[in-house]
């Protein structure tokens, strides 16, 4: 019988619905994000908790045996929201545990790597056994007790810079994934509201900060719901590089199977959705605020704000930004030293209809009419072209780009 | 600041830049490693596109429009009545930082025209990218123009600020040149070019013994041609473009279709519209160079200076050398693959990696996204559909251009003409 399987909608969330699948071996599967989605009339529904844990560790064995490339189409197909895109996110995940028994044996990782030492998982990635064997707490001491022999490895073998970058990287890599995991999203959720109080000295913004206890309810319970934080570590993820140990690249599964028409359209998704991230990256655009906060509105198509950030504070690492979906009701704000998920109300939001020009700069609409102007001025006539140029800036989008207002 | 002032400026020097064609902020990767302004990827991002489709990446500006030449095709001309400017240095790098502060911009793209003499001229350039590399942190790209004739120290220097550097050598062969510029000579556009390239691979060999190198121009450079503005024809251009990419190691080179700006006896007529069409066959030609392992020559015979109009180079190849067909999709080399038209290399990439697993049939194809519509006469695959494929060239080229809407349809269909002429 098919099961419907109701969960947050985060990803941690439909990672421990694949928990949930291997451990109780369910075939056929549908879901559902907070009860919204097709609701099946023959089938079962059951609720998933989200354990942050069991997602870990999914993620984990996901990660030893595919490649960042499939790992990348994953993240991007989950944040299209496309109904139906977590059954055929399960489909490949299938497929990628199948390839890992046959090709990438658990026990030789489990010697080479700590970080999967004293997890349990079998060849499927999931542990034998109840639920209740392995507690919380003491997973992530174990979690946390791997993390300096991972680092000793590596200091042994520092020999070149190559290596002692990647020590760098490391570093980060055992902190985040350190004791930090559960306790990250709770640090996140005092430093959300501490930082926006500290940002807005807009006065109309200053109503949505923990003085005004109901948004900051709301501020909390929307992170938890939505989750967008968790993935913006794609450290904690183990996105990027293999470690020593680690099987070779070509050993790894990886969507190649373009035969496949889920496994095609799963391709296709990412494209979609990495189109719709550039863009974002492109056509943000920041007003500058009397406080020297840079601020933006969007309404991308996807929710790309998680897949953005890292681009956006790689970029200005020294200005504070913030980006406001106005669709999701989320935005990023970057404080100088981390990008944190914040909240705002409606009235408290720097519109582009309304005049908030007492918030904004003195030189701000003089470099937004100099922009515009610039615009104009580029433009050569004689090759007007308007199917191109709506092919490119959409009609949509316009409404935030001044040079087209 | 003055803004009034800079904003009149800003129009009458970016109206003067905006027939630079290159606006690419991609091919360099800039760390924003001390936390401060910018970084580049490598991958460069459009902020905009303007009214004729053409990316906005770069804040596209010249220091000045005053010039002492006077060449036929450029509208800054020394001759031409216009409206003249120049940008002080600072008000060039408050723009570029604010702009970029905003998200407008990539980064700069700075060029000029000539006051004094070349190096006069370069010294300027080189010292707005001193500027903002140096005084205000910033990692954005910087493009620079190579004043023609400039000396090899300015040259270096310039690399040393700039992700890329370019010379524009306008146009195609040296006859043209002699005609619409008289005052400038074919190696001036070659001397900074090559010290460019020169010192690119001098970067290269030491990089790889010493890390501190400093880095010289990771972005390359790039150059431009200007499109039917002499009577060149398409096979002089690709050749042309073709000697600039091995010879100099080009990023990339620009194909401008000539836009008429001043009247003059030796151009073609004000009214005379642009050769888009013409710019568009010469772009795919040097995607099949540079990308599809295809030589100007196979392109571009002797006998066949120029490029079709009504079909792309890549299928008029292929119905001058049609033994080469059908090809096995399950069975062809990756080279192969590539020179079928209507495959093109991601369709190529899927081919070679999804046949791994299952012979492919038309279905998976049209899956995958190759042009079914050109490629099915041209290849066997795993299906029982049986395709004609004896067709005589001419009677292909028919039928595919009887059951494609190209979007260039109205200016090379000729059905017309029957009743005009009638």
């Amino acid at each position: 019988m098919r099961i419907q399987l109701d969960y947050d909608g985060s990803l941690d969330g439909w990672l421990s619905c694949v928990f949930h699948v291997f451990k109780h071996k369910l075939d056929d599967v549908s879901f559902l994000r907070n009860g919204a989605g097709t609701q099946d009339l023959f089938a079962s529904t059951e609720q998933v908790v989200t354990d942050v844990n069991n997602a870990q560790r999914v993620w984990d064995r996901l990660a030893r045996i595919t490649t960042p490339n499939w790992r990348n189409v994953m993240l991007y197909s989950f944040y299209s929201e496309q109904e139906g895109v977590e059954e055929w996110m399960l489909h490949s995940v299938r497929k990628a545990f199948a390839h890992g028994k046959r090709h990438i044996p658990i026990q030789a990782s489990a010697t080479q790597s700590n970080h999967t030492v004293n997890l349990g998982i079998d060849e499927t990635g999931m542990v034998p056994g109840d639920d209740d064997s392995c507690p919380t707490g003491p997973r992530i001491h174990q979690l946390d007790a791997s993390y300096p022999e991972h680092k000793e490895k590596h200091l042994e073998l520092k020999t070149s810079t190559a290596e002692r970058d990647a020590l760098g990287r490391d570093d980060q890599l055992g902190v985040d994934r350190g004791g930090t995991l559960s306790r990250k999203r709770n640090s996140n959720h005092t430093n959300t509201t501490k930082q926006v109080e500290a940002t807005t000295t807009l006065p109309a913004q200053r109503s949505t900060t923990a003085q005004d206890p109901k948004s900051t309810q709301n501020s909390d319970r929307s992170l938890d719901k939505q989750g967008h934080l968790g993935a913006w570590q794609k450290r904690r993820f183990n996105f990027g590089s293999s470690r020593t140990g680690d099987p070779k690249q070509s050993v790894r599964y990886d969507l190649s199977d373009y035969g496949d028409p889920i496994e095609l359209r799963l391709h296709q998704l990412k494209k979609s959705v990495f189109r719709e991230k550039h863009r974002m990256e492109a056509f943000i655009r920041f007003h500058k605020t009397k406080d020297d906060l840079y601020y933006a509105n969007c309404e991308p198509d996807f929710n790309v704000l998680p897949l953005i950030a890292g681009h956006f504070k790689d970029r200005y690492a020294d200005q504070r930004w913030l980006i406001y979906d106005l669709k999701r009701n989320y935005g990023i704000y970057y404080d100088l030293n981390e990008c944190l998920e914040v909240n705002l109300e409606a009235a408290t939001r720097i519109d582009n209809s309304t005049n908030h020009t007492e918030l904004l700069t003195q030189d701000e609409p003089e470099y937004q009419s100099m922009w515009n102007s610039y615009f104009k001025s580029v433009n050569i006539a004689s090759r007007t072209n308007m199917r191109l140029h709506l092919q490119h800036v959409p009609r949509r989008y316009w409404k935030y780009l001044s040079e087209k207002r | 600041m003055n803004y009034e002032r800079v904003k009149q400026k800003l129009t009458i020097l970016a109206d003067a830049a905006k027939y630079d064609v290159s606006c690419s902020s991609s091919g360099s990767k800039r760390t924003n490693a001390d936390k401060k302004l910018g970084n580049s990827t490598g991958m460069g991002i459009c902020h905009t596109y303007t009214e004729d489709g053409r990316c906005v990446s770069l804040l596209k500006i010249l220091l000045t429009n005053y010039c002492i030449f006077d060449c036929a095709y450029c509208v800054t001309r020394k001759s031409n009545d216009i409206e003249r400017a120049a940008f002080t240095v600072q008000e060039v790098v408050d723009l570029t930082m604010n702009f970029y502060r905003r998200n407008y911009i990539e980064g700069l793209f700075l060029s000029s025209g000539i006051f004094k003499n070349a190096d006069y001229t370069m010294e300027r350039l080189v010292r707005v990218a001193k500027k903002l590399r140096e005084e205000e942190g910033f990692n954005g790209y910087i493009h620079l123009k190579s004043i023609p004739d400039a000396s090899d120290e300015l040259m270096r220097e310039a690399g040393l600020y700039a992700d890329r550097l370019s010379v524009n050598i306008e146009i195609p062969t040296k006859a043209g040149l002699k005609l619409l510029a008289p005052d400038k000579k074919h190696e001036d556009f070659l001397k900074p070019m090559k010290k460019v390239r020169d010192e690119i691979v001098q970067y290269k060999s030491e990089k790889r013994i010493i890390k501190s190198t400093p880095r010289y121009a990771p972005a390359g450079q790039s150059t431009q041609m200007i499109i039917g503005a002499t009577g060149e024809s398409d096979r002089d251009i690709m050749n042309s473009a073709s000697f600039f990419y091995n010879k100099y190691n080009m990023k990339r080179v620009y194909y401008s279709g000539y836009v008429p700006v001043v009247s003059d006896s030796r151009l073609p007529a004000l009214d005379t519209a642009v050769p888009v069409m013409r710019e568009n066959r010469l772009y795919q030609t040097d995607w099949l160079m540079r990308f599809y392992g295809f030589n100007v020559n196979e392109l571009l015979t002797q006998e066949t200076p120029f490029l079709d109009m009504d079909i792309d180079p890549k299928l008029s190849w292929a119905l001058r050398n049609m033994h080469m067909f059908p090809v096995d999709i399950n069975k062809a080399d990756k080279m192969l693959l590539a020179r079928v038209p209507g495959i093109g290399m991601k369709s190529v990439k899927k081919i070679l990696e999804g046949r791994q697993f299952r012979k492919l049939g038309w279905d998976h194809l049209k899956m995958m996204g190759v042009a079914l519509n050109r490629a099915k006469y041209f290849i066997i695959c795993d299906s029982r559909y049986w395709q004609r494929k004896d067709y005589t060239p001419l009677e292909l080229k028919r039928i595919i251009m009887q059951q494609s809407q190209s979007k260039y349809r109205k200016i090379t269909s000729n059905q017309l003409d029957l009743f005009v002429a009638s």
